[in-house]
Parts: C-alpha cells; sequence; structure tokens
C-alpha cells in the first residue's frame, strides 16, 4: 500500500511544475550562480591558508643522539652494524626532519612560517592568537621514538599538539601533516631497519608544491562546495511540499477516505516518512548528477556517497512527517509554511550552505553539525576529500537518529481520531 | 441495519448535535434535511466513525462502532460534502488509488474501476486530470470513489451542492439506481427538499442540532393537516400589509420572497375573506392567491419558522 502513496506523490508532483521548479532548478541556478561567483574565493588553489606554527622543545635531540648513540654502542652486534645504523639514525632524526624538511621546507614556505620557542616561553604563546598549532616536543622524545622504533621499546613518545579553535581549517592542515609525517617516518623507520627502504623518501618529497597533496585530500573548489551546500539546503524544503500535501490532504477530506479505509495512522505516517525519504533521495541524486555533469562534481566513493545520501533522506523524512503532523493538529498550513520561510534559511546558514561558517569558531562548528543538513554537508564533503567512511560514521548515525526522532514525535503529535475533524 | 441512539456532539460552548435518534433499514433511502448548520455532517461524521460523539452510540446490527468501527467501515462508502479526490491526477488515477487503499488489485481492482467509471458517465474523461474537470464531473467521480469497494451501506453528505441541473440529475438518477440494482443503503443529507423528495423513503428533518420531526414523506407533511399554506402574489409588497397580517389573530406565520407571500393559517378559519380585508384596509393589490399543497419546505417552515434555503 506505501508504493501507493509514493506513486501518487510522485505524479503530482511531476505535474506541478512550480514545486518542481523549487525543488529542482532553483537550487540548480543557485549551485551556478554561487559557483561562479566566488570561484575565487573558494577555489582551494588560491586559498589563503597561512598557519602559524609554534615549535617548543623540552630536550635537546642532539643529546638524545647521543645518549642513544651511547646505548648502540653497548649493544652486542657487529662494530660495522653499529656504525651503519648510527649513519641512518643521524640521517633521520626526527624533530630536524620535521623542521627542516616539513614545516620549514620550500614546498610549504607559502603557507606556514615556523618559529620556534623555549619552553619557559609556552604559556604566552598559548594565550596569543597568532600561532594556528602549537607543537610541544617532549624531552627525550628523539631518544624515545628511536628506541621504540629500533630496539621495540614500548613507550612510544608523543608530540603534544595544539590547535587554535579560532583557525580551524589551517589548524586542520597542519595537523594533518604532521600526523602523516609520524605515520610516514614510522613506516620508513620500520622498512628501513628491515632493510627494505634503500632509498629514504619522506612525504615531503611528494609535495611538488600543492598543499593537497601533502594531506592527501581533495580540494574543495567553490562548485563543489556549492553543489553540496545548496543540495542539503533544499532538500529541506522537501519536508515541507510534503507536509503541504498532506494537509491538503486533509482539509479536502481525501484523508478521511483513507480512514474509512482502515488505513492505520502509523501506516499512513510511515508513508510519509517513506515517500519523502525516495523523493529526497532522487532530488539530490538529480542535483548530483547535474553537478557531476555540469561542473564536474565527482564523487570518490559511491557507496559512501549513497550512505550519506540516505541518512540525509531519513533526517528529511523525519521533518516531514514531524511536519505533516503539527500541520494536522493545528490544521494550518503556517507551520510548512514558517518551516519553509524562515526555519530552512537559519539552518541553511548555521549548516553552511552559505559559506563555512565552521570557520568562524568551534562553536558555530558544533552547532552546524547539528543541524541535519550542516551534519549532511560535514559529511559529504569528507566525501569529496577523499576520507573513509569511518571517519564521518558519526554525522550519518546523527542523520538516522534525527530522522528516527523526529518519526516518533510525529506520531505523538499527530491528533486522535475526532480531535482533527 | 445502522441505529443513531442519542448522540451529542459539543465543540467548546457549542452543541453541534443535540441527542439526535435515527436508524436505517437495509435497502432504503433515507433523508436528513435541514439548512446549513443544521448539524448535518456533524451527525454523519459521527454515524460513519469518523468522530466519536460527546456522548450517545451508534450501533451497526446491534453492535457498537464507537470504539471498534471496523466492522462498520469496511460496509461503508461516505461521499463528503467535499471534493475528496486528487487535482493532480486523472479520475482513472484516483479511483486506481483509492481502489488500492480498499485493497482491491489486480484484474479485480480494473474491473471495479470500468464499472465505477460507466456508471459515473466518466468513461471517456478517464485519462483527464480532475483539476481539468467541471463541478458536475468532479462531484460524480467524489461518488464514484466512494463506490469501489461495494459497500452496502453509503452516506451522502449533500453530494449535489454547487452544480448543474443535469449533472445534479444524473446524480439523483445514479442514487436510485444504486440503491435499485445494488440493493444499497442510502443516507441523503441535502438542504434540497426536491431531491430528498424524491429519492427518500424516510425523512428526518433537522435544525440547529436537533430532529424536527421523521417519518415517511406523507407522515410529515400530515404535520400540517390542521393548516393552510396560501401562497400571495402581490403587485408590490408593501410593510403595513405584512404587520397587519402577522398581527392577525388566526395567522401563524408569514414568510416574504419577493413577492410572494406564504402564509399558514388554521384550516378551519375562513382565511380568503380575512386577506382580502387586510389587502383593502393596506391597500394593497393582490395579483394571485392560492391555497397549496403543503411541502416539506411548508413543514420546516412550519416547525422552524425560516425557509430551508435561508
Amino acid at each position: 500500500m506505501i508504493g501507493q502513496f509514493i506513486k501518487k506523490q510522485f505524479l503530482i508532483m511531476i505535474r506541478n511544475k512550480q514545486e518542481l521548479l523549487l525543488l529542482l532548478v532553483m537550487p540548480f541556478t543557485l549551485i551556478s550562480i554561487l559557483g561562479f561567483a566566488l570561484t575565487s574565493v573558494m577555489d582551494s588553489k588560491k586559498m589563503d591558508i597561512q598557519a602559524k606554527v609554534a615549535i617548543v622543545e623540552h630536550g635537546n635531540e642532539q643529546k638524545d643522539f647521543e645518549k642513544f648513540a651511547n646505548d648502540v654502542k653497548n649493544v652486542q652486534m657487529p662494530d660495522e652494524e653499529k656504525e651503519f645504523l648510527l649513519k641512518q639514525v643521524e640521517k633521520m632524526m626526527p624533530i630536524s626532519i620535521l623542521k627542516q624538511e616539513i614545516l620549514g621546507s620550500k614546498e610549504l614556505e607559502p603557507y606556514i612560517q615556523m618559529a620556534e620557542f623555549q619552553p619557559s616561553e609556552l604559556e604566552e604563546i598559548r594565550e596569543n592568537d597568532k600561532y594556528t598549532v602549537i607543537v610541544e616536543v617532549p624531552e627525550h622524545f628523539s631518544y624515545t621514538l628511536l628506541n621504540h622504533l629500533i630496539f621495540g621499546e614500548k613507550t612510544k613518545p608523543k608530540l603534544s599538539i595544539y590547535v587554535n579553535e579560532g583557525k580551524e581549517i589551517t589548524a586542520q592542515f597542519v595537523q594533518e601533516l604532521i600526523t602523516e609525517f609520524q605515520e610516514q617516518y614510522s613506516l620508513i623507520s620500520k622498512l628501513d631497519q628491515a632493510g627494505l627502504n634503500e632509498s629514504l623518501e619522506l612525504p615531503v618529497a611528494k609535495v611538488k608544491g600543492e598543499m593537497e597533496t601533502v594531506t592527501k585530500r581533495e580540494p574543495i573548489n567553490s562548485f563543489t562546495y556549492y553543489t553540496v551546500g545548496i543540495s542539503v539546503m533544499f532538500v529541506l524544503y522537501l519536508a515541507s511540499y510534503i507536509s503541504s500535501h498532506a494537509l491538503q490532504e486533509k482539509q479536502s477530506n481525501a484523508f478521511h477516505r483513507l480512514l474509512l479505509a482502515n488505513v492505520p495512522k502509523n501506516l499512513y505516517m510511515a508513508a510519509i516518512f517513506i515517500t519523502s525519504l525516495i523523493i529526497a533521495f532522487f532530488q539530490l541524486s538529480l542535483l548530483y548528477a547535474l553537478a557531476a555533469v555540469f561542473y564536474s562534481v565527482k564523487w570518490p566513493d559511491l557507496i559512501s556517497f549513497i550512505i550519506v545520501t540516505l541518512a540525509l533522506c531519513v533526517a528529511v523524512g523525519g521533518i516531514g512527517t514531524f511536519l505533516t503532523s503539527l500541520s494536522y493538529r493545528i490544521n494550518s498550513d503556517n507551520v510548512s509554511i514558517f518551516f519553509s520561510s524562515g526555519v530552512v534559511s537559519i539552518l541553511a546558514f548555521l549548516g553552511g550552505s552559505y559559506f563555512p561558517v565552521s570557520q568562524m569558531s568551534e562553536f558555530m562548528h558544533k552547532l552546524g553539525d547539528m543541524t541535519p543538513n550542516g551534519a549532511g554537508m560535514t559529511a559529504y564533503l569528507k566525501i569529496l576529500q577523499g576520507y573513509d567512511l569511518s571517519q564521518f560514521i558519526w554525522p550519518v548515525i546523527y542523520l538516522c537518529l534525527f530522522g528516527f526522532v523526529m518519526f516518533v514525535l510525529s506520531l505523538l503529535v499527530f491528533p486522535k481520531r475526532g480531535e482533527m475533524a | 441495519m445502522l441505529e443513531a441512539v442519542e448522540i451529542t456532539k459539543r465543540f467548546k460552548q457549542t452543541h453541534a448535535v443535540n441527542g439526535v435518534n435515527l436508524f436505517l433499514e437495509r435497502g432504503e433511502i433515507i433523508g436528513l434535511l435541514g439548512p446549513n448548520g443544521a448539524g448535518k455532517s456533524t451527525t454523519i461524521s459521527i454515524i460513519s466513525t469518523l468522530i466519536p460523539p460527546t456522548s450517545g452510540d451508534v450501533r451497526l446490527n446491534n453492535e457498537s462502532v464507537i470504539k471498534r468501527p471496523e466492522k462498520l467501515r469496511k460496509i461503508l462508502g461516505v461521499v463528503p460534502q467535499e471534493i475528496a479526490l486528487y487535482p493532480d491526477l486523472s479520475a482513472r488515477e484516483n479511483l486506481l488509488f483509492f481502489g488500492k487503499i480498499y485493497r482491491l488489485s489486480g484484474s479485480q481492482l480494473k474491473q471495479k474501476v470500468e464499472e465505477v467509471l460507466e456508471m459515473i458517465g466518466l468513461t471517456d474523461r478517464q485519462h483527464d486530470l480532475v483539476k481539468n474537470f467541471s463541478g458536475g464531473m468532479k462531484r460524480r467521480l467524489n461518488i464514484g470513489a466512494a463506490l469501489l469497494h461495494e459497500p452496502e451501506l453509503i452516506i451522502m453528505d449533500e453530494p449535489t451542492v454547487g452544480i448543474d441541473p443535469q449533472s445534479r440529475n444524473y446524480i439523483l438518477e445514479t442514487v436510485k439506481r444504486l440503491n435499485k440494482e445494488k440493493k444499497m443503503t442510502v443516507l441523503y443529507t441535502s438542504h434540497y427538499m426536491e431531491e430528498v423528495e424524491f429519492l427518500c423513503n424516510r425523512i428526518y428533518i433537522m435544525d440547529k442540532g436537533n430532529i424536527l420531526a421523521a417519518g415517511t414523506k406523507e407522515e410529515i407533511k400530515n404535520i400540517l393537516s390542521a393548516e393552510n399554506t396560501i401562497q400571495i402574489t402581490v403587485e408590490r409588497v408593501n410593510d403595513s400589509f405584512i404587520q397587519a397580517l402577522r398581527d392577525h389573530p388566526v395567522v401563524n406565520r408569514v414568510t416574504v420572497q419577493d413577492r410572494v407571500i406564504t402564509v399558514l393559517t388554521p384550516k378551519e378559519a375562513n382565511a380568503f375573506s380575512i386577506l382580502f380585508k387586510i389587502a383593502e384596509e393596506t391597500n394593497t393589490m393582490l395579483t394571485s392567491i392560492e391555497i397549496k399543497t403543503p411541502t416539506l419546505e411548508d413543514v420546516f417552515l412550519h416547525l422552524t419558522g425560516r425557509a430551508l434555503r435561508n
């Protein structure tokens, strides 16, 4: 029976040109306008990333090396091997590499300014808003790390990284750079130790002057950003469209026909939920297909794309049923009108559909992620940047839970027999 | 078959329905006659289980359907006063949708849709969108959607409101045919007394939430057996003439519509001579005067002092 509701709603929708215009043509037009207009602002190759990185060393790496060399001398192994090992280790002292070949490399010079500080200055620079990231190197870091990597000591040292919450995107960029360095460093050291890595190659060698390859994340250009931003915004209008039609169904007494045919209330609400979900899926798929054809917005991981789209559609289905219940209860279209003319715009702003609000502050970032469109947008952008599903599973779970909670609420709010007549 | 026992419905301070008693026998056409706002729609909403009464009961074969409406709904078709259809779907698509909602499927559904389209005379227009239909066609389809599951009992709430005489006749003939050929029991509400007179075996007259009279047409008209209905046409309505009529002790009621004045007087009164005398005294020129056979309209006028369509 639910199939009949879906079919009916599809037929009504495709015959209603005004609604089609709002749900498909308008968002695509907006994507085009904003995409073109803000190309220079949003294009990642021209993005103004200016990260100031402070390094605070508690110890001295040279002393760490000497201490390690001392230890090696006492190890039982041929002298030739000891000498070879120490030569290799001298070339790969981690903090020196981080400072000289990564953060201080020529390739990253336009984007990163590095400065070194004494431990006594740490509190001062932490309170200073100037630095994007502060890297604090604990005492004996290099010594402990070399012992861990070469002699298999259990203790693995950690760099303390302080991130400036107000400069989130650039901070994330530096943080990923350091994480990547740590991973590559460990791997190369292991390979080197096993004699498999004849030519020691650190990640910075792959930089070749383009930031995006440093982090291994795809850049987000203006078309990509607005394809996602506008699509997740306009899919919300579908919820008010569906609830508005459901109210017409009630006001024309067509809903009474359904009641008289013994269609249970829960089935009716489930039909609205599933209809919203499916139409939202079609709407998003169509918009993304158009964006792929016209603006080359390609999805690197289709399965993740489908999962995120479905999760977002679940949330839209939940909103659609909730608005329907409210409209039935107060017997007025005002709820849908208020949602489409006011709430959607606010959600779109908070979710980052107009511009990346999350860059404003951590609070705004968290607030944005609490909106269904914002959570959807975060997940979509992560896919486009090449992240795995496991790295954005929470927005997906949040969207599903959001939709489910809204659906349950709509069942509670829906008027009982006699309350709506 | 179906009875409403002392049903009452209150909406806040308003008494929409006040202790209404009503019954339907299998195969009957029952008329519920009353002006707009009389409480007819609320009464049939309660009877059709769409809204629960504040008090009272609705029984199908002596079994209450207030808490368990499913049994009644299975055998019930309702034609609401509003056009309860999807305007952006064609006539056929509407019928297919409502048929499936009634769990019809496959060839049975197709056959029923064809049958209903034929019955309501819309076979040729079945693929047209409802929004492009005339008022009469919409009304016919509105009835058709209630017939798909072959209900034993059909409740029609003012099914001819706002349509042309031709479509109206078509609908009235269809109702007659349904009753005769399909043995369908019909509860028909209207404020058109001619429709109720034409269709119904028994009639309930309702006003302000109360049943004022009930019975066969003859029984109801007999309410007026003690009175004459005299219709006077005047050249020009004269206020002093109307006032004099109203003040006269043998005149029970006076209503005026354009130049036609309807007067109810006791049968034994010598009404004509009294009326001529008043006309002469007030200088009123009469163009015609006749004693009419009482109609349901007259009964309603007698019971409420108001015309049905006021």
